[in-house]
C-alpha cells in the first residue's frame, strides 16, 4: 500500500529505503534475505526497476553477478556509487534502461528481479517487461516479483481503496505520478510462460512475493478477432467518442486482433486504441484477412496522439515485444498510419527496435488498394484530405459543442437568453465548415468573420422586420463578429490542414480584436 | 519554421513520403525540395524521420485552444488533445 510513496522516494534515492520502512509493516531486510536465498553463487541476475540498489547489492556481496536497471539516472548514479564504496563493482552494474523496450540478452539470465517495478508500467508496458524477462531468463530461469496489488478480501479491499485514494492524490500533487496495483499478478504471470512456484501476501494483502519459473513450452500469443460490422452501440459509441473533448472512456485494450483468417503472408497494420479509430479501421478491412496491433495511445487518436507523443517508436517496439509479434508470421514491413510519422521515427524503429516497418496511406479506406498495389500508394492515399465530406465529418460536432458551450452560460444569464444566439452560433459553425476553402483569406479570424457576416444577412433582417430598434441590431451585429472571429480561430484545431505559426500570428490580434468587440457589446447592452 | 541542411542529407527521400500535404518533392539530384511553403503544417514529421538529423522544424499543433492553453497554464498545457 504505501508503496506510493515511493514516487516521492524516488525523487531522493539516500531516502529511498528508510521512507519505503517508515510506512510499510512487512520486514523487509528478512523478505530481501529470503529472495537472495533463491539465488546460487555465480547466477546471473537481472535487477528491473532496482532503485537505490539495495537488492543488487545485496546479491551481488552473496556472489551473484547482478545487473541492475532503472529508468531513473539519480537512482543508477546513487547505486553505482553506492558499489564501489562497497567494493563490490566486480559483481554488479547499474545501467539506465527502459525495460520495456530494452534490447534483450536472449536467455542470458539465471533470474530476473522486479521489485515494485511492474506497478510503475501501464498494462503494455507491463506485459512487455514480463516478455522480456521470459526472453532473457535461461531455461528454468526464476522471476521474482514484489509488488502491489489490490486485497482480495471485500473488507481489506474497500480499506485499501479508502486509503489509496488519499495517497495517491498527495504522490500525484507531489510528483505527478500514480501507480497501479496489479490485478490478477499470478495469473498473468502464468499466462505469459511461466509456472507460479510461490505466492506471499504480505501487507494485509495488498503486497504480493511471487516466484517462478520460465517453462520451455507456452501458448501461442493471444489474437482476438475483431468484427469488420458495427454494431448500434459501436455506432453510438462513435458518436459519444466524436463529440466528447476527452476520450479517456472511449478506449480499446491493445493487444492484437485480426479481421477475417490471416496467414503467413497477412498485412498487419498499427493503429490507435481511441474507440472512433478502431471502428473505422475495422469497418474498413470488412472482406480483408489482415492483423491489426492496437497500441495504448492512452484513448487519443493517431494524429494526435503522434503529436502528443503517445503513438512513437517505443509504443509500437513495447507492443511488439507484448502482444509476441515476432511469433505471428505476417507480411513485412509492418504498415502505419501515415499520420503517425509526426512521432513515429521509421529509421528508430528499425535500428534500435529492429521492427520494419513504413507509412501506409493516411486514411484506413485506401488499406486494401495500397496493399492489392504492393505496398505503393499513390498521391490522392498520401495526401490529407480536407473535401467537403472531410470538412463536414468534423464541423458537426465542432457546431454542436459550440452551441452546447453557448447555450449553457445564456440560460444562466437569462436576460440574454436567446435561442436565436444559440442558433446563431450552429450556423456560424457549420458554415465556416462548410464553405472553408471560399472564405476570404488564409486567416481564421477573416474566415470566421466573414461566416459571421453571412450569417448576419438573414438574422439582422428578421431582427429588423420584427421591429428591433437601432442599438439592439448593432448589439446583435457585434455579437455575430465576435462569435464569427472567436469560432475560426476555434476551427483551427479541427482541421488538419492548420500550422502553429499561422495560428501563433493570428493569436494576439485576434484576442485584441475580440476583447474590444466584448467592451462594444457590454456598452451596447448597458446603455 | 523548417530548417534544411543539405550537407547532413543522406537523400533517402522519406521526407517527401512523410509529408501529409505533399510539400516536399524529391528532385533530379536526388536531394530534397520544398514547394509550396504555405501548405506545410509544421507538423514535424520530415524532421521527426530525418536520418541525417538535416531537417529541423519548430513543430507544433495548429491550434488556437492549444495556445490559450499554453498562455493560460504554460508551454506544456497543450491542446488537451495529446
Amino acid at each position: 500500500m504505501s508503496y506510493i510513496y515511493m514516487k516521492i522516494l524516488e525523487l531522493i534515492p539516500e531516502e529511498y529505503d528508510r521512507g519505503i520502512k517508515k510506512f510499510a509493516a512487512t520486514d523487509f531486510e528478512a523478505l530481501r534475505d529470503e529472495m537472495a536465498a533463491l539465488l546460487g553463487p555465480g547466477d546471473r541476475v537481472l535487477d528491473v526497476g532496482c532503485g537505490p540498489g539495495t537488492f543488487a547489492l545485496l546479491a551481488a556481496s552473496r556472489g551473484a553477478r547482478v545487473t541492475g536497471w532503472d529508468r531513473n539516472a539519480d537512482m543508477v548514479t546513487f547505486a553505482t556509487g553506492k558499489a564501489a564504496e562497497l567494493e563490490l563493482a566486480d559483481n554488479v552494474k547499474f545501467e539506465v534502461r527502459d525495460a520495456p523496450a530494452a534490447p534483450l540478452e536472449r536467455e542470458g539470465y539465471d533470474a530476473v528481479v522486479m521489485s515494485l517495478a511492474l506497478s510503475e508500467m501501464r498494462g503494455a508496458e507491463q506485459l512487455a517487461t514480463l516478455e522480456g524477462a521470459w526472453r532473457t531468463l535461461k531455461p528454468g530461469g526464476k522471476l521474482i516479483i514484489v509488488d502491489e496489488v489490490p486485497p482480495r478480501r471485500f473488507l481489506a479491499k474497500a480499506w485499501y481503496y479508502f486509503k489509496r485514494f488519499w495517497l495517491k492524490l498527495i504522490v500525484y500533487v507531489v510528483a505527478r505520478a500514480v501507480t497501479r496495483p496489479l490485478k490478477d499478478l499470478p495469473t498473468t504471470v502464468a499466462s505469459r510462460g511461466f509456472t507460479v512456484t510461490k505466492e506471499k501476501y504480505l501487507e494485509g494483502g495488498a503486497l504480493l512475493y511471487l516466484v517462478a519459473e520460465k517453462t520451455e513450452t507456452r501458448p501461442h500469443p493471444e489474437i482476438a478477432a475483431a468484427s469488420t460490422k458495427l454494431t448500434f452501440r459501436d455506432r453510438v459509441a462513435n458518436v459519444a467518442s466524436d463529440i466528447s473533448l476527452y476520450s479517456t472512456f472511449f478506449r480499446v485494450e491493445p493487444g492484437l486482433y485480426r479481421v477475417g483468417k490471416p496467414g503467413p503472408a497477412a498485412p498487419l497494420l498499427v493503429t490507435a486504441n481511441f474507440t472512433l479509430t478502431f471502428n473505422l479501421v475495422r469497418r474498413a478491412l470488412a472482406g480483408l484477412d489482415a492483423y491489426v496491433l492496437v497500441i495504448d495511445t492512452r484513448g487519443i487518436n493517431v494524429w494526435c496522439a503522434a503529436a502528443g507523443g503517445k503513438f512513437d517508436a517505443r509504443e509500437v517496439a513495447l507492443s511488439y515485444r507484448a502482444f509476441r509479434l515476432a511469433e505471428v508470421p505476417h507480411r513485412e514491413p509492418a504498415v502505419l498510419p501515415k499520420l503517425s510519422a509526426t512521432g513515429v521515427a521509421e529509421y528508430k524503429l528499425r535500428d534500435d527496435f529492429g521492427v520494419r516497418a513504413a507509412f501506409g496511406p493516411v486514411y484506413i479506406r485506401d488499406f486494401g488498394a495500397y496493399v492489392t498495389a504492393g505496398y505503393r500508394k499513390t498521391p490522392a492515399m498520401n495526401r490529407v484530405d480536407w473535401g467537403l465530406a472531410k470538412r463536414l465529418e468534423v464541423t458537426w460536432s465542432f457546431a454542436l459543442t459550440n452551441a452546447a458551450v453557448v447555450a449553457l452560460p445564456l440560460a444562466v444569464f437569462h436576460r440574454l437568453y436567446s435561442p436565436l444566439a444559440v442558433a446563431a452560433v450552429a450556423a456560424i459553425s457549420l458554415v465556416i465548415g462548410a464553405l472553408f476553402p471560399w472564405l476570404p483569406t488564409r486567416l481564421y479570424s477573416i474566415k470566421g468573420l466573414a461566416a459571421g457576416a453571412l450569417v448576419a444577412i438573414p438574422l439582422l433582417t428578421y431582427k429588423w422586420l420584427a421591429g428591433a430598434g437601432g442599438s439592439s441590431l448593432a448589439a446583435w451585429a457585434v455579437f455575430l463578429a465576435f462569435a464569427g472571429i472567436l469560432l475560426g480561430l476555434e476551427f483551427s484545431g479541427n482541421t488538419s490542414v492548420s500550422s502553429p505559426s499561422q495560428v501563433r500570428q493570428e493569436f494576439k490580434p485576434g484576442l485584441a480584436v475580440l476583447a474590444g468587440l466584448a467592451v462594444v457589446f457590454i456598452l451596447l447592452i448597458v446603455l | 519554421m523548417i530548417t534544411y541542411d543539405r550537407d547532413k542529407c543522406i537523400k533517402c527521400g522519406t521526407c517527401a513520403d512523410v509529408c501529409p500535404q505533399l510539400t516536399i518533392e524529391i528532385c533530379a539530384d536526388g536531394y530534397p525540395a520544398q514547394v509550396r511553403p504555405e501548405d506545410c503544417l509544421e507538423c514535424g514529421a520530415c524532421a521527426k524521420n530525418c536520418q541525417g538529423e538535416a531537417i529541423r522544424v519548430e513543430a507544433g499543433v495548429g491550434c488556437f485552444s492549444a495556445l490559450v492553453n499554453e498562455t493560460l497554464f504554460g508551454k506544456r498545457a497543450g491542446c488537451g488533445c495529446g
